[in-house]
């Protein structure tokens, strides 16, 4: 049921204008879509009022860590598995 | 302690019999017509973040498989059974009444930035190699002019909020994101959240719209906020007829 990332606009689309995005744009997208995962558990659902394992603080740290690593690693799609792009070939 | 995934309806379906953080075994805790899914540990995961976050994501995606599912925050975790029973007895109306929102639907959440200039562009959206002395030379540099901006948000918005049952537009997190929103959407409407989307990308192509899910509805576990009311001290007819920030179930 879970379905990958999906864009208005995927790399390597015909049609669409500037068909293939440049490099920095896919890394960036790569990089929405990580932090839209961190985003919705850290942010969102319900709190308990009693313990959280994360602080305000602890959540930053969690999102630069994110930005961080998206760069040397090919960044899991919605699902968790790296994407088969051919940019995101692993070594 | 016990680390909480989620919260359902339907208690008397037993959690699937899969591992969540630490490889712990799904266990449900059962409170009324509220079921709890929780792994039980000794100490707190320690799981990698990243990886403990998929792991959360996915034992409530699987979850929302047979049931209604109101996701938890990453992180929430209780000292036992007792704790969780009473959150579960306390907030049961409150849950319950979440649960109907969110029945047959699912999260879908769309950030649209400002697209980076490629190398066919011959630097016209932006220069290839900016002058930024501060952020504030930064932030007019990758803005353009506010109301360009906030109109093709609005437009996008608008267009994807009439397709959900409920839409919440968050805080924008960089300079260069034009919006940034969660939409929740009946199942079968997703092509059509879809194709909508693409249509949006092809009318604005001064944007690179991301578009994720299906997710658990992370961002709509708790009613949605009244309007801003006016002040207690405003006479009664100045209140005004109340403007639903996304339409209610």
């Amino acid at each position: 049921m879970v379905d990958a990332a999906f864009e208005g606009a995927p790399p390597g689309r015909p049609g669409e204008r500037g068909a293939r995005p440049a490099p920095g744009d896919i890394a960036r997208r790569r990089e929405v879509a990580l932090v839209e995962l961190a985003d919705r558990v850290l942010d969102g659902g319900v709190v308990v009022s009693g313990e959280i394992a994360l602080s305000a603080a602890g959540v930053d740290l969690v999102h630069v860590s994110v930005r961080a690593d998206i760069a040397p690693a090919p960044v899991a799609s919605r699902d968790g598995t790296p994407p088969a792009r051919d940019d995101a070939r692993p070594p | 302690m016990i680390w909480v995934y989620a919260i359902c309806e339907r208690p008397e379906l037993p959690p699937p019999r899969r591992r969540g953080l630490a490889q712990a075994p799904l266990d449900g805790v059962r409170e009324g017509a509220l079921l709890s899914v929780v792994t039980r540990h000794v100490h707190p995961p320690a799981d990698p973040a990243l990886d403990a976050l998929w792991v959360h994501d996915r034992v409530i995606e699987r979850l929302m498989a047979d049931r209604a599912v109101l996701p938890m925050r990453f992180g929430s975790r209780l000292a036992d059974d007792a704790a969780l029973r009473d959150l579960l007895a306390a907030r049961q109306e409150a849950f319950l009444a979440a649960l109907d929102r969110v029945r047959g639907r699912v999260e879908l959440g769309l950030r649209a930035l400002r697209r980076a200039p490629g190398p066919g562009d011959g630097g016209r959206a932006r220069p290839a190699a900016p002058r930024v002395r501060t952020g504030h030379d930064y932030l007019l540099s990758r803005l353009g002019t506010g109301r360009q901006v906030e109109q093709a948000a609005a437009h996008l918005h608008d267009a994807l909020r009439a397709l959900s049952s409920d839409a919440r537009r968050l805080p924008a997190r960089a300079p260069d994101e034009l919006v940034r929103a969660a939409y929740l959407v009946d199942r079968d409407v997703v092509p059509r959240f879809r194709a909508t989307v693409e249509r949006l990308q092809r009318e604005h192509p001064e944007a690179s719209i991301l578009c994720t899910g299906p997710w658990p509805a992370y961002s709509f576990v708790t009613a949605p906020r009244p309007p801003r009311t006016p002040a207690p001290t405003a006479g009664p007819g100045r209140r005004r007829a109340s403007r639903p920030r996304g339409r209610d179930t």
